[in-house]
């Protein structure tokens, strides 16, 4: 048994790290100023490595980095439709079509499939987030063939076998369960969807619904569900293979027609992306968890896109935000006031703009407290800005977490994938890293204005034991809405 | 699920005449090559040069956690591992993070049983700060009186998470209290909520002089460094620290277990949970690296045969297995999460029917390739990076005595044979040696109003 410290309690599920200190300005310098401590030079510029990208005939992406230190090898397939593309009513569908690639295939029993892969002691992992579904593989370089050719045989020839799809759609509607047995992992998708939802409680946005499904929608799911999913999303022109490890470009290129040269079909239209604007004024859902000691909250409104232009420097403002253990959020939320173990904001990173989120979590005695500093904070932001130290030390903590960020072969390959998914070349990629260093003060400051919320404009979602905390949320709206954890949905 | 954070046992890959007898096996990665050197207050520092990207993981082991604790003062390790980050002299509050922060670096740490460890990711540029800073914390720290009741609270707050608002947590605590009457393993990491919140000052002062001596250390740096500057800078910085006596021992011992042990902990829940504990081995027992087998056949990939006999069987939504280098003997663990109206009890069944299995017939050759194919393509995957090569070359030194051991695992694990397992089976899972713990779904409303005990 290990307890940590858990300073990257954020890494699961909150993006880049920042921080400022929470002393005021005149402090910070004068501690910078203090000659007996060893201050080093900033990290030196790291980008991210060259790889070839390549449209091959039939429309799928290839993009192959080399990487030699170790011997092996990534490979990181995505589709360009995820829980977005599920259709409305059928939401969990890219979930489960992803959840049963390797449960038959044309030349695999679903035991067999998982004999080979862990003979050869081979990763494999397939799953759809909002924007995109992926399938990727870990492997030996020695065990290239056997691995692309379970790689391709799942990605291909799926079978979709009627008693796989029933145990899968089984184990799906026990994950909901789970899930909500973890609030912390269960706020996440009720903030979604309270955020997405219209103030009359219709969804906004399909980032609203459910990505693994719910209780009422996976009864609905069918192997024609599936099926017809997979006809119409797993096609090579709505694809994307990144590769990146210990083999040759020129072999792997080879395989790679050999392998899914054959592969045929059009994209799909993209869904729709709809227009979503921030929520005005406040509302708030409080989700009752009769047993709970502590009370998991976040705050939030809808942010920015993967692409936006503002991208690199609101990274940098949300480092010292609340993107990293000595951020203001941290500091108030955890250092100064002990109220909590950690408390972190972040910016999601998708097609459509995602949520901005501020969440953390304290005793059920200090929920009123917690709430009304995190409030604060956020106001103490919008007025006080940041200072030229703070941005350089936020700068500093990007640069300096690069490296070990794009240090694994599945590290890369994620990225660059991610990166083709929307959009980014590699040049754009690095030019972003370079652009984010020249953040200035005044920037800064325009960004907490125009993309951090106002503490006016709020969505709450909080978990917890409602006969304890629910009197003292009426001061933050009239607008609330409860429900059990145990009601079905999010 | 049983630990906040997995750090399940690999290591590294070592190209052996065993290794090379076996088919479908990777001969490729070369010995790990450490530099050594002992200060002579004691302090041991093993470095590995890595230019690959331009960074450090610099770790610090002590042998110190909640094993060298007594009734009273369980999570006392941990709480002093927080406090290490609260300042001393020439870095005070908050500097240290700070500091790091404003270098581009990154810091953690994190507490065991038996270990306290304290990691930081710099850039290779910050290797003598990095030298400043952990000095001056491991001489000077200070204990100022706010400070430790502030960090009191988020603890509290760490337990709550951990523990008291998760069934997994709740319910391994309740395993390991049940299953260790007598070894300081009953009491979790954490500590018993009453000890923390009844630590003083003063238990925290003794706990330092008494744990925090540098012939306790063990320092690993790997990354973009030269050794000998290392070296250098190891001897300006740590080599003026005092020398004294390590921590003293720990006496107790765990008695043999004479009889299965139940205990069933009710909590507001959707679904149950299962964990069965085996009383197995320390580190250093021969015996670790059948059991390794054994937990990947077990519940490694979905040819595993619990992964067979019980997901895919649609009995439980997931199981796991863990066995993991320790001081003392410690427990194999099985857990599973029951599927929605699937009695517990049926759960275990199919457990102990595929135990009962492994007990009775040797495993194939095939099957056993496989497990050990798993085992070390996992080894490659953690020693990819300079933060996985320090956690295993410090673990190595600290567990094992030896910081070679990362060089000698694969041929351990390959060594194994069909009949080991065999023999290993039926020596440590036993009805006899056994602790089942039970999470009973309860929606009743005593179950809602429990109070925590703050």
């Amino acid at each position: 048994m290990t307890v940590t410290r858990l300073r990257h309690l954020a890494a699961a599920c909150l993006s880049a790290a920042a921080c400022a200190l929470l002393v005021p300005p005149a402090l910070a310098q004068t501690v910078a100023a203090t000659a007996t401590h060893i201050v080093p030079p900033p990290p030196q510029p790291f980008v991210l490595p060259a790889y070839t990208r390549e449209v091959l005939p039939n429309g799928l992406t290839l993009l192959l980095l080399e990487k030699h230190e170790v011997p092996l090898v990534s490979a990181t397939l995505v589709l360009r439709s995820g829980t977005v593309a599920d259709p409305a009513g059928k939401e969990g569908v890219a979930t489960l079509t992803a959840s049963l690639l390797r449960k038959g295939t044309a030349a695999h029993t679903a035991e067999s499939f998982s004999d080979d892969l862990d003979f050869i002691g081979m990763q494999f992992r397939a799953s759809a987030d909002l924007d995109a579904t992926s399938v990727s593989v870990d492997f030996l370089k020695k065990d290239q063939a056997a691995a692309l050719a379970l790689l391709t045989d799942a990605v291909l020839h799926p079978t979709f076998p009627q008693t796989e799809v029933a145990k899968s759609l089984g184990q799906l509607e026990d994950g909901v369960r789970a899930t909500k047995d973890q609030p912390q992992q269960a706020l996440a998708l009720y903030l979604r969807a309270f955020l997405y939802r219209t103030a009359n409680g219709s969804p906004a946005s399909p980032y609203g619904r459910p990505p693994s499904g719910d209780e009422t929608s996976l009864r609905s799911l069918t192997r024609d569900d599936v099926t017809r999913f997979y006809a119409l999303n797993y096609t090579p022109a709505n694809a994307i293979l990144a590769i990146s490890g210990d083999f040759d470009a020129t072999g792997m290129r080879s395989a790679v027609e050999r392998s899914f040269g054959a592969w045929q079909g059009k994209a799909p239209a993209l869904p729709p992306i709809l227009p979503t604007r921030p929520v005005t004024g406040r509302r708030l859902l409080l989700v009752d968890k009769p047993d709970a000691t502590q009370t998991y909250f976040a705050l939030g409104n809808i942010g920015i896109d993967a692409t936006d232009p503002s991208r690199g420097p609101v990274d940098v403002v949300n480092t010292l935000f609340g993107g990293r253990f000595t951020s203001l959020f941290n500091t108030e939320l955890r250092i100064k006031s002990g109220y909590s173990y950690g408390a972190f904001s972040r910016f999601s990173e998708l097609r459509a703009p995602g949520p901005f989120t501020m969440t953390t979590f304290t005793k059920n005695a200090t929920t009123g407290p917690a709430i009304d500093r995190s409030l604060e904070v956020l106001n103490t932001a919008h007025t006080a800005g940041f200072t030229e130290a703070q941005l350089t030390s936020a700068k500093n903590s990007i640069a300096g977490d690069l490296p070990p960020s794009l240090e694994t072969s599945q590290q890369l390959a994620n990225t660059i994938a991610r990166n083709e998914l929307y959009g980014i070349t590699r040049d754009q990629f690095n030019a972003n890293l370079v652009a984010l260093q020249r953040t200035t003060v005044p920037e800064a400051r325009q960004i907490l204005a125009a993309t951090f919320p106002s503490a006016d404009n709020l969505v709450f979602v909080i978990v917890g034991k409602a006969s304890e905390i629910q009197p003292l949320l009426t001061k933050y709206t009239a607008n609330i809405t409860v429900r059990k954890i145990s009601d079905p949905g999010y | 699920m049983t630990s906040l954070r997995r750090l399940t046992w690999r290591s590294l890959v070592l190209a052996t005449t065993a290794a090379m007898a076996l088919c479908d096996r990777p001969a490729a990665a070369a010995p790990i090559a450490v530099s050594t050197h002992t200060l002579p207050n004691g302090m041991t520092l093993l470095v590995q040069e890595d230019p690959s990207i331009p960074n450090i993981a610099f770790y610090t082991f002590y042998k110190i956690g909640s094993r060298n604790e007594h009734e009273g003062i369980t999570g006392l390790s941990h709480f002093f591992e927080h406090m290490m980050f609260n300042g001393a002299v020439k870095y005070g509050k908050g500097e240290f993070d700070s500091s790091l922060d404003n270098a581009g670096g990154n810091n953690n740490a994190y507490t065991t049983r038996d270990d306290t460890v304290y990691q930081d990711w710099t850039p290779a540029s910050a290797l003598e700060l990095v030298f400043d800073l952990e000095a001056d914390r491991i001489q000077n720290l200070a204990f100022i009186p706010d400070v430790v009741n502030s960090e009191r609270q988020v603890v509290y707050s760490e337990r709550r998470l951990s523990v008291d608002n998760s069934n997994p947590g709740r319910l391994n605590e309740a395993l390991d209290a049940a299953a260790f009457e007598s070894s300081p393993y009953h009491w979790p990491v954490v500590g018993w909520p009453t000890d923390i919140e009844s630590w003083t000052i003063d238990d925290l002062k003794t706990y330092h002089a008494m744990a925090y001596s540098p012939t306790n250390a063990t320092v690993v740096v790997v990354g973009n460094v030269h050794a000998a500057d290392v070296f250098r800078l190891a001897d300006q910085y740590f080599a003026p620290i005092p020398a004294h006596a390590p921590p003293p021992p720990v006496r107790t011992r765990e008695m043999p277990q004479m009889g299965e042990r139940r205990v069933v902990v009710r909590k507001f829940a959707q679904l149950p949970l299962l964990m069965i504990g085996y009383h197995a081995v320390a580190a250093k027992d021969p015996d670790l690296y059948p059991l390794l087998v054994v937990d990947s056949l077990l519940t490694t990939g979905e040819s595993s045969r619990l992964y067979h006999a019980l997901v895919d069987a649609q009995l439980a939504l997931e199981v796991g297995s863990d066995i993991r280098p320790s001081m003392d003997p410690s427990l194999f663990t099985i857990e599973a999460q029951p599927r929605a109206g699937v009695q517990p009890e049926a759960v275990e069944q199919a457990i102990y029917t595929e135990i009962d299995k492994l007990r009775a017939t040797p495993v194939s050759e095939r099957e056993l390739t496989k497990a050990k194919n798993q085992i070390i393509a996992q080894q490659f995957r953690q020693l990819q990076t300079i933060a996985g090569r320090a956690q295993e070359i410090g673990a190595a030194q600290v567990f094992f005595g030896d910081w070679q051991h990362v060089n000698q695992e694969e041929q351990l694990v390959n060594a194994v044979t069909a009949a080991d397992v065999q023999r290993v089976v039926q020596k440590y899972f036993a009805r006899t040696n056994r602790t089942v713990a039970t999470l009973i779904p309860d929606t009743t409303p005593t179950a809602a109003d429990a109070k925590e005990v703050q």
